[in-house]
């Protein structure tokens, strides 16, 4: 792309100008298409010939380019601080030998020395122009690199189970019914120098707040173009268009524990954003709490009820029933000490099913083609899975019951199909969810009153109310294993930490805490919830894998709710000295 | 107004605005520098006595081909700063080596990290980064010191007892600041054109041809009153190929061009020549024997003569490796003694921009604490004279040389600039493979080695494992006692430095230069190497380590059957 050259020539003239970057899908990708005609020609030769002496050919082998243009900027105290645009293609080849009831994945082998952060399989720098010779070599490469790791691996993991003497009566690919999708081609126009004059406006808010020692915001834009096609006959194209900005600031109390918030805002779209002056309202409600906290009062423990609600609600119910359905598979260890120093910190909820997981007024749907709700947009949406299976809207819980789990072609106990949920995240594919909507059918309008009779019954002067809290990624395998060979053990929260909560007293009187933990947590605590409110609240937010440099749009909507009772202890924060001089900017004055 | 004037006054204006930006970076450091020096140099428990910033602009286009596509075209600007914060006394201060460190395999990661600057020249933007990571470094300094103090308590007298840190002459300069430019808009159809020759090669699994134009800022002030700005254009194409041999072995050559200027680069038809010679070489070895453990008379080929000095000599002579107490110190004891042949004198001189007309890769005004660059004459007739310094002082060598160097983020330490090894016993390339002949005669050898291309290689300095050195020749022939040769592979040098330096006979006339990017514990520099080809009695070849992985089962797509 020449954006790139205009941008430094222009900014070296001085000259104000308005770029307008107009990312072009490649014309309609019909069977001619040079990249489909590569990975077709490629999957025949191997499917037929590929395969080593002594061992079977694959019975599977899927071929995934993933197109990506990417725009990032920062903007710091308003100015810009980085401003990259990047473009890039990788392919992903899932090879598989055995067969659909056994074959060499869902296994861990042991690391022999060190712990290699390639994959085979996955080829980054593929040729930016649909070259036809130039992408089948790279496939070819590809292919034959992931073949020869496959049969070792199914060989590993043959000699494991026999050793375990384990009995793994569930199959490891399920069987689809082909299907075909190709999406119409985008075109976006971009403004960059829009985004870049936005980005310093956002950051620029933070001049008012002497409180806050750093501040940031981020401005990220990808149009991914996928292109799949796989030996079952599945085939499609689809674009995948993100759009985000996280503003964030850090700041210290009085006594030197670091507080930290953020606001986000996503959207398929750089128009689906909201309009500039919403999101600067938000920044600035965000940059007020944050100031606020830096003179709240420290909370160091609290046994009652807890309200979750605004944002928090949505992020409760994303960490224990979207983190415990997804990537529920567990895979077989080589190596017996591993397995046990890999927590669990997803698919927890996947042996509950037929159990209730919730109150019986609950209700829980995952539905990947909604694109609103109740006139709220959602951005978990797409037409077709990574897999290529259609999805499907799914009841995962009625009544209070778990039904059933969102699933990829990955089965697992009691569940043998794809219901259209595999996503391809960390460089593998998993099941998780798209579109959650939580819902309640007793919900309340006096919905802080329920609370406040809540405490008197119990004899509380103040409950407490968390509106937001400090959202963990949980770890992949791949990132747990690199930190378990780095010597340290990853674990992330069941529910992470509050990042804004308040104390509200029986009289309806609020008070900002800080410092509190949740503790003693189960999966089964939203069985505690004893209210729903009226509102919902939608979270649309990018699920990111910093270790993988991967992510998933998704949205969650659920009512605010009261769980009966919850134990949080003090997050035991480290003090740090603060600054010995002013901020440079707020000194001055 | 005519066509002329216009672009006249565009001119003018393009040079004024870079002009007035450099001075408004620098202006905006200097600032914040004597507000925070001023502010805490009598704040913490130890008085800060010195502090500097270093932010490098780095502006980068890299473009890649492969089979006739494009596979990389990126262009990235981002501004980095470095914070070098010092309490205590020159005698004594926070840098000071904790011998008890528990750092990874002897090394002590007290590196600062580097801190994003805005690209924009917004004031306070830029001070409120610099005044955090100042306040980082700092609160590291006071907390870095006390364990110094406590291991002065606690453990044994160190060797050298010369200061932490040296006085060094204020320096003002003002260059230009750079961006990274392509003038040539055809870049991009060339290099796809260029690689499009790998096509007709089905056997040559990887392939590429990149184009980098980097325009780095140095700008750097400090409180000894030093203020720099300097830009620095730079133009590098890399050919690059691999195969596996029939064994399973991973083989690939790259050639490197290098200029500092866009008209330096080699013309399409000589670009032609080095992927031709590339893929001649390439296809030798694959289908060379493997060699066998040897040890006996080889010519290292000038390029490769040159990575050979900069491993196994250069580094050996960079200042701090002569008073750490975890460094092996080879040279330590002997200055005014002779370590190479007589007929060797090496220097190092980043003054120098080009050698013989061809472009030094290791060329630089100001080093990483403000020092000019000069040329330090580190070996006279074999008798060592100098080493490479820092504003770390060793015993009896109390002021830099010039050579603090480091990548963004990292503590500088002692590097290389542009090595170059003269020679007072030069023969022409052709009686050095005669005199090779001839000492294999001697020895009684069948054959002897001739080490053309070396990837590079490492050299352990430390005490902790062996004073030994390892590098990879990428390719290497067999000379025979009746002259004919062969392409060898999958060989490794190793041996020990004094000893190999010993075994040098003679040279050839035919100085060539090395230029590529070190990697130490200061980050990646840009460096160069001069030497001539020598012709050494002994030099230990092993078998590298082999790959298991079999050849790909299907031929390529790309033709038929090897």
């Amino acid at each position: 792309m020449n954006i790139k050259y205009q941008k430094s020539n222009i900014k070296n003239l001085g000259i104000l100008f308005t770029l307008f970057c107009l990312f072009s899908v490649k014309p309609l990708l019909s069977q001619e298409s040079p990249i489909f005609k590569a990975m077709q020609d490629e999957m025949k030769r191997t499917t037929g010939k590929l395969k080593l002496q002594k061992e079977k050919p694959p019975y599977y082998i899927s071929y995934r380019i993933v197109d990506e243009q990417n725009i990032s900027m920062r903007g710091e105290f308003g100015a810009i601080v980085s401003d990259n645009v990047d473009h890039n293609r990788s392919l992903f080849v899932d090879l598989r030998v055995g067969s659909y009831d056994f074959d060499n994945t869902n296994f861990y082998e042991s690391p022999e020395y060190s712990y290699s952060f390639g994959q085979p399989g996955v080829s980054d720098n593929l040729p930016l122009d649909d070259d036809y010779d130039a992408i089948r070599q790279k496939i070819w490469l590809a292919t034959d690199e992931q073949y020869k790791a496959a049969v070792d691996l199914l060989a590993k993991k043959k000699s494991a189970i026999e050793h375990k003497q384990l009995k793994d009566t569930v199959a490891d690919f399920s069987r689809v019914t082909p299907d075909y999708y190709i999406e119409s081609p985008k075109k976006i126009s971009m403004d960059r120098n829009e985004w870049a004059t936005n980005i310093k406006t956002i950051s620029n808010i933070f001049r008012a707040y002497p409180k806050i020692q750093t501040s940031g915001a981020n401005f990220s834009f990808q149009l991914a173009t996928i292109y799949f096609l796989d030996s079952d006959g599945n085939k499609y194209v689809k674009n995948d268009i993100n759009t985000n900005i996280e503003v964030s600031a850090n700041t210290q109390t009085n006594d030197g524990i670091n507080l930290t918030d953020n606001v986000t805002f996503s959207g398929h779209l750089p128009s689906d954003l909201p309009a500039l002056s919403a999101m600067i309202q938000k920044a600035n409600a965000m940059a007020d709490t944050l100031a606020l906290l830096t003179v709240a009062s420290e909370e160091k423990d609290y046994t009652g009820p807890v309200m979750f609600t605004s944002l928090a609600s949505s992020e409760l119910f994303f960490e224990i029933i979207g983190k415990g359905l997804s990537d529920a598979r567990k895979p077989i260890y080589e190596d017996d000490e591993m397995a046990q120093m890999m927590p669990e910190q997803t698919g927890f909820l996947a042996d509950k099913i037929n159990k209730e997981v919730l109150p019986k007024s609950f209700s829980v749907s995952d539905n990947p083609t909604l694109t609103s709700y109740n006139k709220m947009s959602l951005y978990g949406n797409y037409a077709v899975d990574d897999q290529g299976v259609k999805p499907e809207k799914l009841d995962l819980v009625k009544t209070g019951k778990l039904i059933t789990l969102p699933m990829s072609r990955t089965p697992i106990k009691g569940i043998k199909k794809s219901n259209g949920h595999g996503r391809f995240i960390g460089g593998q594919i998993r099941n998780a969810i798209s579109n959650l909507v939580v819902t309640s059918d007793q919900t309340r309008d006096d919905f802080e009153t329920e609370f406040i009779s809540l405490l008197k019954e119990k004899e509380l002067d103040y409950g407490i109310v968390i509106t937001q809290l400090a959202f963990q990624i949980p770890k992949g395998r791949d990132e747990m294993m690199a930190m378990f060979f780095g010597g340290s053990r990853p674990e992330t929260p069941l529910i992470s930490e509050p990042l804004i909560a308040y104390r509200l007293y029986q009289n309806g009187k609020k008070e900002l805490i800080r410092g509190l933990k949740f503790d003693a947590i189960t999966p089964m605590i939203l069985k505690d919830i004893v209210a729903a409110g009226k509102d919902e609240t939608v979270d649309n937010f990018i699920y990111k894998e910093p270790f993988t440099d991967s992510y998933l749009p998704l949205s969650v909507v659920a009512p605010s709710v009261i769980i009966e009772k919850m134990i949080m202890t003090s997050n035991e924060a480290k003090a740090k000295k603060l600054p010995y001089l002013k901020h440079p900017y707020f000194g001055k004055k | 107004m005519s066509k002329y004037k216009l672009i006249v006054m565009v001119l003018l204006t393009v040079t004024a605005l870079v002009f007035a930006q450099g001075n408004q970076l620098l202006t905006i450091m200097e600032n914040e520098l004597n507000r925070s020096f001023q502010g805490l140099k009598n704040t913490g428990k130890e008085p800060l006595y010195f502090l500097q910033y270093e932010i490098n602009s780095e502006d980068i286009i890299t473009i890649s081909a492969s089979y006739g596509t494009i596979i990389t075209n990126s262009h990235n600007e981002n501004r980095y700063l470095s914070v070098d914060a010092r309490v205590g006394s020159y005698k004594l201060d926070n840098t000071h080596e904790l011998r008890g460190s528990s750092g990874f395999g002897g090394f002590d990661f007290y590196n600062s990290s580097f801190e994003r600057i805005p690209i924009d020249n917004d004031e306070f933007a830029i001070r409120e980064v610099l005044w955090k990571a100042t306040d980082g470094e700092f609160k590291k300094a006071q907390e870095r010191i006390m364990k110094v103090r406590s291991e002065k308590e606690t453990k044994v007298a160190e060797e050298d007892t010369s200061a932490d840190f040296s006085k060094s002459n204020k320096e003002i300069y003002t260059g230009t600041e750079t961006k990274a430019t392509l003038g040539d808009t055809n870049w991009t159809n060339r290099i796809k054109e260029l690689s499009k020759i790998f096509k007709a090669y089905p056997w040559i699994y990887n392939s590429s041809i990149t184009i980098t134009a980097r325009g780095n800022t140095q700008y750097l002030v400090n409180t000894g009153g030093t203020r720099i700005v300097d830009g620095t254009n730079r133009y590098r194409i890399t050919i690059y190929a691999d195969t596996k041999s029939d064994d399973g072995m991973n083989l690939y050559l790259f050639r490197p061009f290098f200029s500092y200027t866009e008209d330096g680069l080699p013309s399409d038809v000589m670009i032609r020549l080095a992927i031709d010679n590339l893929i001649n070489d390439l296809s030798a070895l694959r289908t060379a024997p493997l060699v066998d453990p040897y040890s006996g008379p080889a010519i290292l080929d000038n390029q490769a003569a040159a990575v050979y000095f900069h491993e196994i000599f250069g580094h050996r002579i960079e200042g701090h490796r002569q008073k750490l107490e975890r460094e092996g110190q080879t040279f330590k004891d002997k200055v005014g003694k002779q370590i190479l042949p007589d007929f060797l004198s090496v220097y190092d001189d980043a003054t120098m921009q080009s050698f013989n007309g061809r472009d030094l890769n290791g060329y630089y005004k100001f080093d990483d604490e403000g020092v000019k660059s000069q040329r330090v004459t580190v070996v006279e007739n074999g008798i060592l004279k100098n080493f490479l310094m820092t504003r770390s002082p060793i015993e009896g060598f109390l002021a830099s040389n010039g050579h603090a160097r480091r990548s963004y983020g990292n503590k500088v330490v002692s590097r290389q600039g542009n090595l170059i090894v003269e020679s007072k016993n030069q023969v022409s390339y052709d009686s050095l493979k005669k005199l090779l002949i001839s000492e294999c005669k001697k020895q009684n050898k069948p054959y002897g080695l001739i080490f053309k291309d070396i990837a590079g290689g490492f050299t352990a300095t430390g005490r902790g494992g062996t004073q030994a050195f390892n590098v990879t020749p990428l390719l290497v022939r067999r000379i025979y006692q009746d002259g004919h040769e062969e392409v060898v592979r999958g060989v490794n040098v190793v041996g020990t430095p004094l000893v190999s330096f010993s075994k040098i006979l003679v040279t050839g006339d035919d100085n060539a230069i090395f230029n590529g990017t070190c990697g130490a514990e200061s980050g990646m520099v840009p460096v160069s190497a001069v030497a001539p080809s020598i012709l050494t009695a002994e030099m230990e070849v092993e078998k590298k380590v082999k790959e298991q992985e079999k050849l790909p089962i299907l031929p390529s797509p790309l033709g038929g059957a090897k």
